[in-house]
């Protein structure tokens, strides 16, 4: 009888966690999801097209089929941008060299961000040359507009906010097909643990 | 009824909240290693020393950490550390740079920056005066004591005063 019990409680014990470790697509999918009888659309994060640190241009498609963190940053914050940079930091050390994986860092202060400005923060920052961490100014897309309707986190200019420019500390993962799967305090070791998790979940 | 009907839900909810647990229980560490207290200072100096220690070592948390980090150790080649950082030495100019602020080249163990650290014109001599010994004295540093009398007469000096 003991036995048995005991084995009861081992076999039930696994199944319980079992829950919180199924591969992928246990992440949910963020946004307006319109299901009909015979189709579902996810909200996806759409076209964009920006210049990256080496001027090379970055668009939607670059970003097909692969997972990626998306975030919002400029070189002359005062306040969050080192904890994000630094946490940022630690998800680059442990993806940056897979070709399924991206970053795209967006400067919200485009106007002082230029190329060279995002080049040489990257390289101060300690990332490689042609890396997979594309840092984002400049080219066709607002990226207010796309910081607000399309990925949902506040990216505004605002006089009156520490350095001029209100911000959000999000790290946003997208996955393969543009749709949004997971926000993340990007300040936060925890979340940013969390983060790297779920990136493995989208990847395997 | 068997007793087993209790105990079985019981132990399974004990056995999953364990066995789920996982690394969610994890501590949050105590940062710091507490004050390197300077040798030869009186028992009045000492106790004071480690009073302006702690309120410095809050006021470090307020103005400076976001950028300096827990630990003093800055980020990369973007922000300089102030843990077994040789610009300490300088005690003159650390004090000036905490109230003014401090942009283009400075070069700490060896490593050139280029950024732009904001002024405090809010902190006071008695304020810049802790966070200097909080920051001289944290993460293993040893660079003693600095008294707001101290402070005050470095600041009056600081050539963004001129
Ligand atoms: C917005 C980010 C930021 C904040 C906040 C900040 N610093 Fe700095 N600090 C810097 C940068 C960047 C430099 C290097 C400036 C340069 O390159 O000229 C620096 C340089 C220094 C230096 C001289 C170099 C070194 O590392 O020894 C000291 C000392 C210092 N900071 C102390 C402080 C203290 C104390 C506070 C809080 C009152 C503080 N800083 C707040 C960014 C910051």
């Amino acid at each position: 009888m003991n036995k048995s019990v005991l084995l009861m409680l081992l076999v039930l014990g696994a199944f319980a966690c079992s829950e919180q470790k199924q591969p992928k697509d246990e992440l949910p999918v963020y946004g307006e999801t319109i299901t009909t009888e015979t189709d579902t659309t996810y909200h996806t994060i759409g076209n964009f097209a920006f210049y990256n640190q080496d001027s090379v241009l970055i668009t939607d498609e670059t970003v097909a089929g692969k997972v990626y963190v998306a975030d919002f940053i400029f070189t002359t914050c005062p306040s969050i941008c080192i904890p994000m940079a630094k946490e940022m930091l630690r998800v680059y050390d442990k993806y940056g060299n897979n070709s399924d994986f991206m970053i795209l860092s967006h400067s919200i202060d485009p106007d002082y961000d230029t190329v060279p400005v995002l080049k040489e923060y990257a390289s101060r920052l300690g990332v490689a040359d042609s890396s997979n961490w594309h840092f984002l100014t400049g080219g066709e897309t607002d990226v207010f507009t796309l910081g607000e309707k399309r990925y949902f986190v506040t990216a505004q200019k605002n006089e009156k906010a520490p350095g001029g420019v209100l911000h959000s500390g999000a790290f946003i993962l997208i996955d393969g097909r543009g749709r949004i799967r997971g926000v993340y305090d990007g300040t936060d070791p925890a979340e940013v643990d969390k983060l790297m998790l779920d990136i493995d979940k989208l990847l395997n | 009824m068997s007793l087993y009907h209790y105990i079985v839900p019981a132990l399974l909810g004990w056995f999953c909240l364990t066995a789920c647990s996982g690394d969610s229980g994890k501590q949050e560490q105590q940062q710091g290693t507490g004050p390197s207290v300077p040798a030869g200072l009186d028992d009045a100096t000492e106790m004071k020393f480690k009073q302006y220690w702690t309120h410095g070592r809050r006021l470090y948390k307020q103005h400076c950490i976001g950028c300096h980090q827990n630990d003093g150790s800055g980020l990369a080649q973007l922000i300089p550390p102030l843990a077994g950082a040789d610009f300490l030495e300088n005690r003159e100019r650390v004090i000036c740079i905490i109230k003014h602020g401090q942009q283009g080249e400075v070069v700490v163990n060896g490593i050139t920056y280029d950024g732009v650290m904001p002024a405090s014109p809010q902190l006071q001599a008695l304020d810049i005066a802790e966070i200097a010994t909080y920051i001289l004295n944290a993460w293993g540093n040893e660079g003693g004591f600095v008294s707001v009398q101290q402070a005050d007469s470095i600041l009056n000096t600081c050539p963004e005063k001129q």
